[in-house]
């Protein structure tokens, strides 16, 4: 298996030097001293590099934005002084006891209830939505990163290696192979969560790249998924509880879940079985299997932690 | 009579004198709105984001410490403010970016932009164009970089000053910034090729 987990990516040592220097020194290149002839090429370079962000198309602000500006923060003052004001009067009927009659109580309870009713479903709806979305927005951030680290890297992917049980800890599981696409600025952190996380420690997702046979290479070859929700057997086990071992990703209310092929492509998997060539698997001998009913192919559950 | 520092008029401000606040507004209506624009590729949502923006700064004022610079500040909150717009409408960014540097540069773990053969800036292109490419190419780059490119060039943000505005470490920034540099680099060579113009 190819192995590039902690080289630098982006750009070459000397112009990550003179970068430096030119972020620290105001973008002003006249400024450096006593650079070398290739040197003050790579300056430039860099400095003509930054200048074609100049010719990213702006308008100038008009009037009417500023206008408009002051008018939202006199909305937002009034908003809290009324939101203040209300706060103390109710301060005040809980010091003298008016305003607490019965009847209030029951109104403003009805209210509530009614309302509850009409907006939770909507509410809920959205949520999924978001969430939905989001977890996809990941992973195709995520496509977009393995994209530039391979590139970087002559179509190698980061090390993925994994095992069940062994000394990781929960927080601690194979999508810590990630952490140099982190450091190097090629993802964030967050990227490596579903938004519906249900807070169980370390990221969400898992991440695996293991085609026996195969050297891993990126966007060619056989289209294998490598990374999606963590399979939730693992995490329901160590914490002594047993769950049927199809259940699919928690995170988006069992509906389902959002995978990603290294064909760059998301797909929404409605369950946790796909075909014969995912690589994010539970292997078939696992004990977590035996310690729960078959099931119908064991090489193929998917998504291992 | 010498002009009133960005510090000085914020704490005149929370003092009481509410008039400065369009001065403050006024020194940084074109800098910020331009940056939000680069920054979120519309108009509209850079409009809406420089207003969520002062709002924020209003209700904030008092927590400002005018010991500190008053223009990192109203940058870190419009980039926070950007980066709640991209969160709430799910903005994507594009897969595929960019393309192998040359062929000799493939296989090896970075860009050495001496030996990229990166189109000049001044290559024969009309202003339109370029500023189309430009566009196009920045509009493709994930948030997080285009956000790190565009605080340390425009905003002449030292990496210092970066990493207390995004909450991150030093030494992510200046990755972050490189790599953001080296697929800015890619995409605008790529983006080039793609429309036939000799490098």
């Amino acid at each position: 298996m190819t192995t590039h987990t902690d080289q630098p990516g982006g750009l070459s040592p000397d112009d990550q030097r003179l970068l430096d220097a030119l972020v620290e020194g105001g973008f002003d290149a006249e400024a450096l001293e006593g650079l070398s002839p290739s040197d003050q090429r790579r300056a430039d370079t860099l400095t003509g590099l930054f200048e074609l962000l100049e010719d990213y198309p702006v308008e100038d602000a008009d009037d009417t934005l500023v206008h408009a500006t002051l008018a939202r923060i006199d909305r937002a003052e009034d908003d809290r002084a009324a939101r203040l004001a209300f706060e103390n009067a109710a301060l005040d009927a809980e010091r003298t006891g008016r305003g607490r009659r019965l009847p209030d109580f029951i109104s403003i309870a009805a209210v509530i209830l009614i309302g509850a009713s009409v907006v939770w479903p909507v509410m809920s709806y959205i949520r999924q939505r978001s969430v939905d979305s989001g977890c996809n927005n990941n992973l195709r951030q995520m496509a977009w990163a393995f994209n530039q680290y391979s590139e970087d890297y002559n179509g190698a992917m980061p090390i993925a290696r994994a095992g069940l049980f062994s000394s990781w800890s929960p927080t601690n599981h194979n999508v810590v192979n990630l952490k140099p696409l982190i450091d190097n600025g090629y993802c964030e952190r967050g990227h490596l969560t579903c938004p519906g996380h249900d807070g169980l420690p370390g990221e969400s997702y898992s991440y695996q790249w293991q085609v026996p046979g195969h050297l891993p290479h990126w966007g060619t070859g056989r289209v294998t998924l490598v990374l999606g929700d963590r399979n939730p057997i693992i995490d329901a086990v160590r914490s002594g509880r047993s769950i049927p071992p199809l259940t699919v990703s928690i995170n988006h209310g069992g509906r389902g879940q959002w995978v990603l092929g290294s064909d760059a492509q998301t797909v929404w998997l409605v369950q946790p079985v796909v075909g014969g060539n995912d690589n994010i698997w539970l292997p078939a001998r696992a004990p977590i299997l035996k310690a729960n009913q078959p099931v119908d192919d064991p090489t193929d559950v998917f998504l291992a932690h | 009579m010498e002009e009133r520092t960005d510090e000085t008029l914020i704490d005149d401000y929370v003092h009481g004198d509410r008039e400065v606040f369009a001065e403050i507004i006024g020194r940084y209506r074109n800098q910020l709105l331009h940056f939000l624009i680069r920054f979120l590729g519309s108009r509209s949502a850079a409009e809406d984001v420089f207003q969520e923006t002062f709002v924020q700064v209003h209700l904030s004022a008092e927590t400002f410490d005018i010991t500190r610079r008053f223009k990192p500040w109203l940058f870190t909150i419009a980039a926070n403010k950007a980066r709640d717009y991209h969160r709430k409408h799910g903005r994507e960014p594009t897969v595929s970016l960019s393309a192998p540097m040359n062929r000799e540069q493939e296989g090896r773990p970075y860009v050495d932009l001496l030996e990229a053969d990166l189109p000049s800036p001044s290559a024969p292109i009309l202003d339109a164009e370029r500023s189309r490419l430009v566009k196009a190419v920045v509009d493709s780059m994930p948030p997080h970089l285009r956000e790190i490119l565009l605080l340390s060039y425009f905003q002449r943000l030292s990496y210092n000053q970066i990493a207390d505005a995004l909450h991150i470490p030093l030494g992510t920034v200046k990755s972050r910034l490189h790599t953001a540099v080296a697929a800015f680099a890619k995409a605008w060579k790529a983006a080039m090729v793609r429309e036939g113009r000799s490098i």
